[in-house]
């Protein structure tokens, strides 16, 4: 008769070799974003020939198929559309001891952006909020709403 | 076209499986799904594995799986469409076969996904939309996601937590009922509610957990179903698909998922059906919200009226539309490679008439998988009849 180790096994684990990612991402053609964040303003990109706008921003026009964009500064007031406070840390965040509040809002020229939001007090759907830009000390963009 | 079959389904059990390598669990679902057929590998002519894989150690993990469940010599492609995976391993294997280039297929879905620690699963969810513009910068995760939906949500149509509660709550009872779940015990209303919060207004129990586990779905043509003389074939009838921006600041709107509307209505045209035709349902339930919102998408209901079927109880098994009735992805686990297939083998063996105290009933013989990829960029939905 097997006996109940037999059938039940103990778990056994062996560690692999750590394999470690660290990208370094070529911005280039989008780096007026980064060089704006740290100016405090968001920046998007307009396709010179067919007009479209692109928030996130990109260097090349799918609807026309065009690579001549123009940089402009989204508009500083924004319209709340959602949030949500995070209490999660993934990996790459887990440094950060409180929670952060993710949050999307509109611009009067009708993009909607991601940042972080910062109003303290009531916050609701709809309510204005300014939006800036800035490089933390870690060397990460982020953009924040706030009153 | 070819009209295709599932002929074999199988499912390993779903959970924390510290118990088993990533090959074995698909060995579990591969062998289960050819006994149920009653064939042997030399009967499949091709192997799509579906996996994400981005939180394995096995870089390339379809050649080892192949080898191992017996199947090394006829598995030239993997699959990968984020949550929906499972389910685009289904498309490419039937499309194979109804073009006539195979007579069967197997369509072997397999994720690992509690090897590497909680913060490391959570990241590489959270960086499933567009990496520059959402995780690099804030963090997002796949609660925070579906959370923004969640507040949409219920600004707009006034939807209450208590709903969402509701949905984890029927979910855990019939997750109690499926041996294969990952949660084998009934929540309350109040635990639910008291649960930790995890992105608000996500709480706990609101979110799917982190899963493995390994589903398999047989399919023939209907020359091969004859030959190999399947009793009770389940036909594929329709397969819709939709996609939508990978940036989730793209979208229009954040109170349903656009990819499922076109998917779904895709689905319909294509089986000459209508929503109210569907007797069971297996819906994309990662949260909680997201069920409440497929009910809508997919045409239960209106939009804004999820909660009045979760509410009155009509999702359940005894309701008009039975959804999720294996536990969902919520209590029966999201293993996301696996998870599309593992919601054919529940809507197979309901219409086959095999899930006892769970079984529904049928009038049409129409079951519904709803399967989404990431935050909503894109959704398949397959209907199947027996």
């Amino acid at each position: 008769m097997e006996s109940e180790k037999e059938l039940k096994p103990a778990s056994a684990k062996v560690k692999s070799r750590p394999l470690t990612y660290e990208h370094e991402i070529p911005v280039t053609r989008v780096r007026r974003f980064w060089d704006g964040v740290a100016e405090g303003k968001v920046m998007a990109t307009r396709c010179t020939r067919c007009g479209e706008r692109y928030y996130p921003p990109q260097a090349d026009c799918p609807k026309c198929l065009a690579s001549e964009m123009e940089w402009f500064q989204v508009g500083e007031q924004a319209v709340l559309k959602t949030y949500t406070e995070s209490r999660l840390k993934p990996q790459g965040f887990t440094q950060y001891t409180e929670p952060y509040t993710i949050a999307v809002a509109e611009t009067a020229e009708g993009l909607r952006i991601m940042g972080w939001l910062e109003v303290g007090g009531e916050t609701r759907l709809g309510m204005t909020v300014k939006v800036s830009g800035r490089i933390q000390p870690d060397g990460f963009p982020l953009i924040f709403f706030t009153k | 076209m070819s009209r295709v079959a599932v002929i074999g389904v199988g499912n390993s059990r779903f959970g924390r499986r510290d118990d088993v390598l990533l090959q074995e669990l698909a060995f579990e679902a591969a062998k289960e799904a050819l006994q149920d057929a009653n064939i042997t590998q030399k009967e499949i002519d091709l192997s799509v594995v579906g996996s994400v894989g981005t939180r394995l150690y096995e870089a390339l993990p379809a050649p080892s799986i192949n080898e191992y469940v017996g199947l090394g010599s006829k598995g030239p492609v993997r699959v990968e469409a984020a949550c929906a995976t499972g389910s685009a391993a289904i498309y490419a294997a039937r499309n194979a076969i109804a073009s006539g280039e195979v007579g069967t297929a197997m369509a072997l879905g397999v994720e690992k996904m509690n090897e590497v620690s909680t913060e490391t699963s959570t990241a590489a969810g959270g960086r499933g939309g567009s990496y520059l513009w959402e995780f690099h910068m804030f963090g997002t995760s796949f609660a925070s996601h579906y959370a923004l939906f969640a507040r949409a949500h219920m600004a707009k149509f006034g939807t209450k937590e208590e709903d969402l509660a509701r949905v984890a709550v029927k979910s855990h009872k019939y997750g109690a009922m499926n041996p294969k779940a990952y949660f084998q015990k009934e929540i309350t209303l109040e635990a639910a509610l008291n649960s930790r919060v995890v992105s608000s207004p996500l709480k706990l129990y609101d979110c799917c957990p982190i899963t493995d586990g390994a589903a398999a779905v047989v399919l023939a043509s209907e020359e091969r179903t004859k030959e190999l003389e399947i009793k009770d074939p389940v036909w594929i009838e329709a397969i819709g698909f939709g996609s939508d921006t990978a940036n989730l600041t793209r979208r229009e709107d954040f109170t349903g998922l656009r990819a499922t509307r076109e998917a779904s209505e895709m689905a319909y045209r294509k089986a000459r059906i209508l929503p109210k035709d569907v007797d069971v349902a297996t819906v994309h339930d990662c949260f909680t919200i997201a069920e409440i919102m497929a009910y809508e998408d997919l045409g239960f209901c209106n939009k804004g009226e999820g909660t009045r079927l979760i509410r009155d109880e009509e999702t359940c098994i005894e309701g008009t539309i039975p959804v999720n009735v294996d536990g969902g992805l919520k209590a029966k686990g999201h293993p996301l490679g696996a998870t599309g297939c593992s919601m054919v083998y529940e809507v197979a063996k309901q219409l086959r008439g095999e899930c006892g105290k769970r079984q529904v009933r049928l009038k049409n013989n129409i079951g519904l998988v709803h399967n989404v990829g990431g935050h909503g960029f894109s959704a398949y939905v397959t209907v199947l009849r027996s």
